[in-house]
């Protein structure tokens, strides 16, 4: 099983309270993410998951400048967009403008290619514009998997938008990416994804012993071992309830999964605690 | 482990059975960002739900369309109303149309209204969409009423008041959303009390009853309307309510609302977050995850955006008025006018 560092703490979000959020990012220096991201890379994680934000743009930028081996090392999985930006430009601008911005936008940068297209083509533009620049940065068979975002996710399961699927993960394919869908509703897209026949290649979703975040909890766990015996990879995020709960229990509760988990996520702001928890993890779901 | 879904509106929510009953037919007039979350969050409750939206800019309507097969755009709201049956309305228009848009809605005799907060730019106009939905199921969108934390508090309070009488109150909501321009409030010249501290105005009646407003003061940053709104206000019972409503915090990336209760021997601090209770040497001390355990059925924002959802489909399946009507928020709305009224400039 493989263990990614995830980067909400990087970005001073907390689902446990926001103030510890603000609090953390105060003293997170770039210097101190790369200590997190090296601490757990030496006790064996593979990977970074992090959104399009663009402190982690600069964070990647100071791997290639000054951490190469680091960069070469890890792998990447990739959120996109970046919602919350989006959500304040809704509120300062108004959604019907954020659209037609982004319509816009493409219009110029690909004008021949969105003549008379369907929209699923402006969303493969839009989410690719958005990753541009990381792809550029980062070393492509590194890149393992772009996931849409939950406030997209959410939005393509509850109206069944199978297409669009279908055309990122087509999309993606063809750079030799593979795509999926961060969801907190894994339940409703384990469903969808029988009723369509659409598969994904990733699957990133919450999974830890409050069953904090996953909806109905049986619920969740029935579709991901579902989603996983038909090939979909799952990566379980928010393992630790936000903090709720210690690792050691997390562990206890993830040992069930061991066959349907393809990787694990945490975050953290602290090297120490990054370098325990990768130990922890490895040791207990990773032994034979 | 507590089971903190006892704290929801009714029994009847906490039924995941209830979720996957029978159909309602659901409108969306304003598909902006509210109306995608609402319409999203009912489409995972019921299937297919969302069968309408109305909007009045093209651009959302022929995207919509194209990309939402089983939904009917609509540019005018009086051909739906003349030409559909709709169960429910979700109101997620910019503010200043709630009011006529609401208003046609009611006239036209529909079951169920949703308003996004705030309802009306005023209280009269609640006044008078509170009137015509007098047989109506309607429900303004105060949601941090639904989010438990908030309703652990009201349920602390209601048992602790008479024994450690109240001595201050604080609250606060902030965010750091409103950068040039921030006209979403223009049209009405009001800004951050009616649009976030509605949320506390509303939390406070809840919790204390009648509140008099004693002094408030503004700032304008971005344009002339209120930007940052500090105001003092008095409760029957006789003790001061501090509040603050800014957005133009940047270090909140969301809207956090905190509500500080002291009284004899008693310390409540209660927020979108956590919940912190002093009481006779002892600390309870609970965060988000111990309330939504393996709760709300469906996610999506925040717990209590699902949790009001529920209780507005509860409320209309069961013909009932929801906690958040239109009649109660004619008092909210009142505080927020007379606040208003007595506001000078900092």
């Amino acid at each position: 099983m493989k263990i990614l560092v995830g980067d909400n703490p990087f970005l001073g979000i907390s689902h446990f309270a926001r103030e510890k959020g603000r609090e953390t990012l105060k003293s997170l220096t770039i210097e101190r993410k790369m200590e997190v991201l090296k601490a757990a890379a030496e006790e064996g994680a593979s990977g970074f998951t992090f959104s399009t934000h663009s402190s982690n743009l600069e964070l990647l930028t100071y791997m290639r400048d000054y951490e190469k081996d680091l960069l070469q090392k890890l792998e990447y999985y990739i959120l996109v967009p970046y919602a919350t930006e989006y959500i304040r430009l809704t509120d300062v601008a108004g959604t019907d403008r954020l659209i037609k911005n982004i319509v816009m936008g493409n219009l110029k940068k690909n004008p021949m290619r969105l003549i008379g297209v369907p929209p699923y083509f402006v969303i493969n533009l839009f989410v690719h514009e958005n990753l541009k620049q990381y792809l550029e940065i980062l070393p492509r068979y590194n890149v393992k998997a772009v996931l849409l975002h939950e406030v997209l996710s959410e939005v393509v399961i509850a109206f069944q938008l199978t297409k669009v699927v279908r055309e990122l993960r087509k999309h993606f394919t063809k750079l030799g990416i593979g795509f999926g869908l961060e969801t907190r509703n894994a339940a409703h897209l384990s469903k969808l994804l029988k009723k369509s026949g659409e598969t994904l290649d990733y699957v990133m979703t919450p999974m830890n012993p409050l069953g904090y975040q996953m909806g109905i909890k049986e619920e969740s766990e029935k579709a991901i071992a579902a989603l996983s015996g038909k090939g979909v990879k799952v990566i379980a995020m928010n393992i630790l309830a936000s903090g709720a709960c210690t690792i050691e229990e997390s562990v206890t509760y993830l040992k069930q999964f061991k066959n349907h988990i393809y990787a694990v996520a945490f975050g953290t702001s602290k090297p120490e605690r990054a370098r325990g928890n990768t130990r922890c993890l490895n040791l207990h779901l990773n032994q034979p | 482990m507590t089971d903190y879904t006892k704290l929801l509106p009714t029994p009847l929510e906490r039924d995941p059975a209830f979720y996957r009953g029978e159909t309602v037919k659901v409108a969306v007039v304003g598909f902006g960002k509210m109306g995608i979350l609402h319409a999203t969050i009912v489409n995972l409750m019921r299937e297919d739900a969302v069968k309408h939206v109305v909007d009045t800019n093209r651009l959302i309507r022929l995207g919509g369309a194209l990309l939402l097969k089983k939904v009917k755009f609509w540019g005018k709201l009086k051909d739906l109303l003349s030409r559909e049956e709709v169960d429910a309305f979700y109101v997620t228009t910019p503010t200043p149309s709630h009011f006529p848009v609401a208003k046609e809605i009611l006239e036209a005799g529909a079951k169920g209204i949703f308003i996004e907060k705030p309802p009306t730019a005023n209280a009269y106009q609640a006044a008078e969409l509170a009137d015509l939905a007098k047989r109506a199921v309607d429900m303004v969108g105060l949601t941090r009423r639904y989010s438990l934390t908030f309703r652990h508090a009201k349920e602390l309070l209601t048992n602790l008041l008479a024994k450690h009488p109240v001595t201050e109150v604080r609250a606060y909501v902030k965010y750091g959303s409103a950068a040039p321009p921030a006209g979403k409030l223009g049209k009405i010249g009001r800004g951050v009390l009616l649009d976030l501290g509605v949320y506390l105005i509303d939390l406070l009646h809840w919790y204390f009853g009648d509140l008099h407003a004693v002094k408030a003061s503004y700032k304008s940053v971005y344009g002339k309307a209120d930007d940052v709104f500090r105001a003092e206000l008095e409760t029957d019972m006789g003790f001061p309510v501090f509040i603050e409503a800014d957005w133009t915090d940047p270090s909140c990336r969301l809207p956090e609302a905190k509500i500080e209760v002291v009284g004899e021997g008693l310390a409540l601090e209660v927020s979108d977050d956590s919940l912190i209770l002093k009481r006779e040497g002892k600390t309870l001390n609970l965060y988000k995850p111990h309330y939504y355990s393996s709760f709300p059925p469906v996610n999506l924002a925040y717990p209590e955006y699902v949790i009001e959802n529920m209780h507005f489909l509860t409320c209309l399946k069961r013909s009932c008025k929801p906690e958040t009507s239109l009649a109660g928020a004619v008092r909210v709305m009142q505080t927020i006018d007379e606040l208003y009224e007595i506001a000078c400039p900092e």
